[in-house]
């Protein structure tokens, strides 16, 4: 004799998005302009003080801004970096 | 992680930095997000914790990553990489999952396995939750199975009657509790509310469950002595439901994309009890939020569990008066949100301005013989709230320039509302006085508790990170087992 379970299962169906890749790459950092991008938790400053110098050496006419805000980032300062920056790095401290 | 999407689909390419412990809360928030391609380098949690206290102590940390950081801007997206991936599949298993043994023994330990395997269960026993028992579910509330509530972050997945019926079975819950746990989730998904820092945080944040109005006493529910504790069946089933259907519709999991460093602190049942108002002194709470004090109502607070619940007394080791438990309400208030100040003015974590700092919420309980004390002192809600909210203020002396500046940044950017504005400008002077909270509906008093009872309170973000709300009523409806919710 056997006993079966037969069971709901609880999990909430997630609505399929569409999927998307990365944008294109740059070809190179120099002449090119780049923001450090935190929501200014502890230590963000301090690596993105030595990033900014290691790259500025690097790779000569780079410019780097050093930028704080939400921690998910709001839709105007978005809209300012896609504007001004050519590429980004982005941390949370976590 | 998202930040870092939002920016990708602007078009400006990018690259994540994430320590190793956040590494799956990272990954499944670039899926989330609808670019799991997104590229990310990843840091020792254990060393970077460590060092990021100065620039000579991060350099070598910094140096060890340049190159990867400098390969994730330039280096060509890969085939894999740059094609459109295929939508992912928004189910996780089957509709329908058997578990075939010897014996019941048997199959009941292996739906259990097999649910905490799959991350579906709480880590306690659950009730199978098979057709026919999600059926009886069903049976206490008019409202239909497939009827969408909304969605649940993290992962936004989709709350239906049905799908919270099934929890609430795993639950151990009775179908004459449904209603008030479908209000409950009616709160969490509602577009207000922020349902995304109470179940993803760091901090150990949790949840107040309270009903109001007659309903609770029909279904059983426990508000006397002990209230917020174990061995009442509507109560901890109610909250355990929840916790669940948040668990599963919203899919997280601790470590994963559920942070909380120490864990949540109600980590099976959210902490659910219904008001006491057998003292006849003071209308509902609900009535308050513009409800008719006939109705029961279910009202979902977020609330900090990790810091300490601020007690007030009453109890039984020593004498208590009315007056002695407000002083200690007044000052702890005080001594709580005056270091808030500066934060006023800031532009906040989220979107909204001020979000995730600033002024709180106050949820404060009130045991039954206190509020029939502070009855006979002529106090009913509003002019407690009043009362408090004035005496819970600081000589403007004694404001630094940093207060002043948050408070005035505050009153500018919304974040104290236009008209509460000028009760600032008027302390924000010689000899004012300035309240440490923002407006008295700041302050939220519920009579709970048997007797003898304790004063105490809970407190939480007056806005919330990353959504508008922190605190929501609504009233039960649907009820089919009871006279009360119908």
């Amino acid at each position: 004799m056997s006993v079966t379970f037969t069971v709901l299962n609880p999990r909430g169906e997630i609505k399929a998005q569409k999927l998307r890749p990365p944008a294109a790459r740059l070809d190179d950092l120099s002449g090119k302009k780049l923001a450090l991008y935190s929501n200014g938790k502890a230590g963000m400053d301090n690596l993105y003080a030595v990033l900014g110098e290691m790259l500025q050496a690097r790779y000569p006419g780079l410019s780097v801004t050093m930028m704080t805000g939400a921690f998910l980032v709001r839709d105007d300062d978005a809209r300012s970096l896609a504007k001004e920056v050519d590429g980004f790095v982005y941390g949370v401290g976590d | 992680m998202a930040g870092t999407v939002k920016l990708e689909k602007l078009g400006i390419p990018g690259v994540f930095i994430n320590c190793d412990t956040f590494n799956d809360d990272a990954v499944s928030a670039a899926s989330d997000s609808g670019m799991p391609a997104v590229r990310h380098v990843v840091i020792s949690s254990a060393e970077f914790y460590r060092v990021r206290a100065t620039t000579d102590l991060i350099r070598p940390m910094v140096a060890s990553i340049f190159d990867e950081i400098v390969g994730d801007l330039t280096r060509p997206l890969t085939e894999f990489e740059a094609a459109a991936p295929e939508a992912a599949d928004g189910t996780d298993g089957p509709a329908l999952i058997t578990v075939e043994k010897n014996t019941y023994e048997e199959a009941f330990e292996e739906f259990n396995r097999l649910y905490l395997e799959n991350r579906w269960g709480d880590g306690l026993p659950l009730v199978p939750p098979t057709p026919d028992r999600v059926k009886w579910m069903l049976a206490g509330t008019r409202r239909a199975p497939q009827e969408i509530l909304g969605t649940l972050r993290p992962k936004s997945g989709t709350a239906t009657v049905e799908k919270i019926a099934v929890n609430a079975v795993m639950a151990g819950a009775r179908p004459e509790y449904f209603p008030v746990i479908l209000a409950a989730m009616d709160i969490l998904t509602h577009p207000d509310y922020d349902d995304l820092h109470v179940l993803a945080s760091a901090g150990s944040f949790g949840l107040i469950i309270v009903v109001s109005g007659p309903l609770g006493r029909e279904i059983g529910m426990h508000g006397g002595i002990g209230f917020l504790g174990h061995g009442f069946r509507a109560n901890n089933a109610i909250g355990r439901a929840v916790r669940l259907s948040t668990l599963n519709i919203g899919r997280t999991w601790p470590g994963a994309n559920d942070m909380s460093l120490v864990g949540r602190l109600q980590p099976h049942t959210f902490f659910t009890f219904p008001e006491n108002d057998e003292h006849g002194v003071w209308e509902p709470y609900h009535a308050s939020r513009g409800f008719k004090a006939t109705d029961s109502c279910v009202t979902v607070a977020t609330v900090g569990n990790a810091g300490p619940m601020q007690h007030f007394y009453g109890g039984i080791i020593g004498t208590w008066s009315a007056a002695t438990v407000l002083d200690r309400l007044v000052n702890n208030i005080v001594t709580m949100s005056r270091r808030a100040f500066p934060a006023w003015g800031e532009k906040g974590v989220g979107a909204i301005p001020g979000s995730g700092g600033g002024a709180n919420n106050h949820f404060v309980m009130l045991f039954p013989a206190l509020a029939e004390e502070l009855g006979k002192m002529g106090y009913d809600r509003p002019k407690l709230q009043q009362a408090v909210y004035d005496r819970a203020a600081v000589p403007f002396e004694e404001l630094s320039e940093k207060d002043v500046a948050g408070i005035r940044g505050g009153i500018r950017m919304g974040v104290v509302p236009a008209d509460r504005a000028a009760v600032f400008e008027a302390a924000l002077k010689p000899g004012g006085q300035v309240p440490v909270l923002v407006t008295p509906e700041s302050l939220h008093f519920f009579v709970a508790g048997g007797d003898p009872g304790a004063a105490f309170s809970l407190n939480y973000l007056r806005i919330p990170p990353y959504n508008k709300l922190g605190v929501m009523t609504r009233k039960i409806s649907g009820a089919t087992l009871t006279k009360a919710g119908a």
